[in-house]
């Protein structure tokens, strides 16, 4: 049997289905905890997020437009979820910070990224180095490659200046890459604030 | 072995290694059943959408006609001849006292009847007013 999709069970929400609801909710709660993890670099505050989030897609959800795809407004409505809880976090890197020298640099999640990699695990090295960046730029990267938005609406969901994202990105891309290099170093200098 | 050197290859990495977590994860059964514990609720508390839109056509109607009324007081203020359209001939004895009772009490009732509501309307308007976004923000309770 053909699965129903995404668009109709929201529909079916939409008129007040809990029913269809649940049915979108078991399909992609998943991805909502994957990106929520991401972001918040941890499964318990992840967790807490999912859970806030697919809540507020319920209240919101008369707001979603069905003739567009559901999981990017649900990740969308995560995403804003987690850097709320994220900057609430004593974890959380503001951009002062970051721009006085000061990072959250966290200890590797599954080992040496660079050894990982050399083994051939890329994918997890990658997740582990990414995991290690400070929570701002963890959240820059996160948004810019998982949900493949532009500048201007991560700088709107981080709340810092459009002309600092591309810094931000660029910057942890050079961490990242010497990370894996097997660096330890961050050669790529501080952010600097347009 | 993967070349880690390029920037350009690093962000296809990125990309690959962000698209999502693996094939066939099982959903979390505590997260989905903590969320629908909650859904399930606020959705046994949300009004049907018909009384929200009766409410909401009640409040509509009743500020529809406090404007209508507003405004046509405010034209006979603005243009008291505006009664004269109203005037009937009195062309006997009895219809002239009828017409001076009339007028008179008629009068009386529209002086009271305008100052105190149009004492009351303006306050009753603009606090509808102010609150109708509120209502819609509460019914949508989005703040987005």
């Amino acid at each position: 049997m053909p699965e129903v999709p995404d668009q109709t069970l929201a529909r079916q929400a939409q008129a007040g289905s809990v029913e269809a609801f649940e049915a979108l909710l078991t399909r992609h709660e998943r991805r909502v905890a994957w990106l929520c993890e991401r972001i918040l670099g941890n499964r318990a505050d992840a967790e807490d997020a999912t859970i806030s989030a697919c809540v507020k897609a319920w209240r919101w959800l008369r707001r979603y437009d069905s003739s567009r795809p559901f999981v990017p407004w649900l990740l969308t409505i995560a995403s804003r979820e987690a850097l709320t809880l994220a900057r609430n976090r004593p974890t959380w890197t503001s951009l002062d910070d970051l721009t006085a020298g000061e990072e959250d640099v966290r200890p590797g999640g599954g080992g040496d990224p660079a050894e990982a990699a050399l083994a051939g695990e890329t994918r997890e090295a990658l997740l582990d180095a990414v995991a290690r960046l400070d929570s701002l730029s963890r959240a820059a990267v996160v948004l810019r490659y998982h949900l493949d938005l532009s500048y201007a609406e991560i700088a709107r969901l981080l709340e810092i200046p459009p002309g600092t994202v591309g810094t931000l990105l660029h910057r942890a891309r050079h961490r990242l890459r010497g990370w894996l290099a097997g660096d330890e170093g961050d050669s790529a200098g501080k952010v600097t604030v347009p | 072995m993967t070349d880690h050197t390029g920037l350009g290859d690093l962000e296809r990495q990125l990309r690959q290694a962000l698209a999502g977590p693996p094939q066939g994860e099982e959903p979390s059964a505590g997260v989905v059943a903590a969320v629908m514990a909650q859904v399930r609720r606020e959705a046994a508390e949300r009004p049907a959408w018909s009384a929200r839109r009766l409410d909401l056509l009640v409040g509509l109607l009743t500020a529809g006609i406090a404007l209508a009324w507003a405004v046509v007081n405010l034209g006979l203020t603005l243009w008291p001849g505006a009664g004269g359209l109203l005037r009937v001939p009195a062309e006997s004895v009895l219809g002239a006292i009828g017409w001076w009772i009339v007028k008179k009490a008629g009068g009386t009732l529209l002086t009271l009847l305008t100052s105190g509501v149009c004492s009351l309307l303006p306050l009753a308007l603009v606090s509808f007013l102010a609150l109708l976004p509120l209502a819609f923000w509460f019914d949508g309770r989005s703040p987005s």
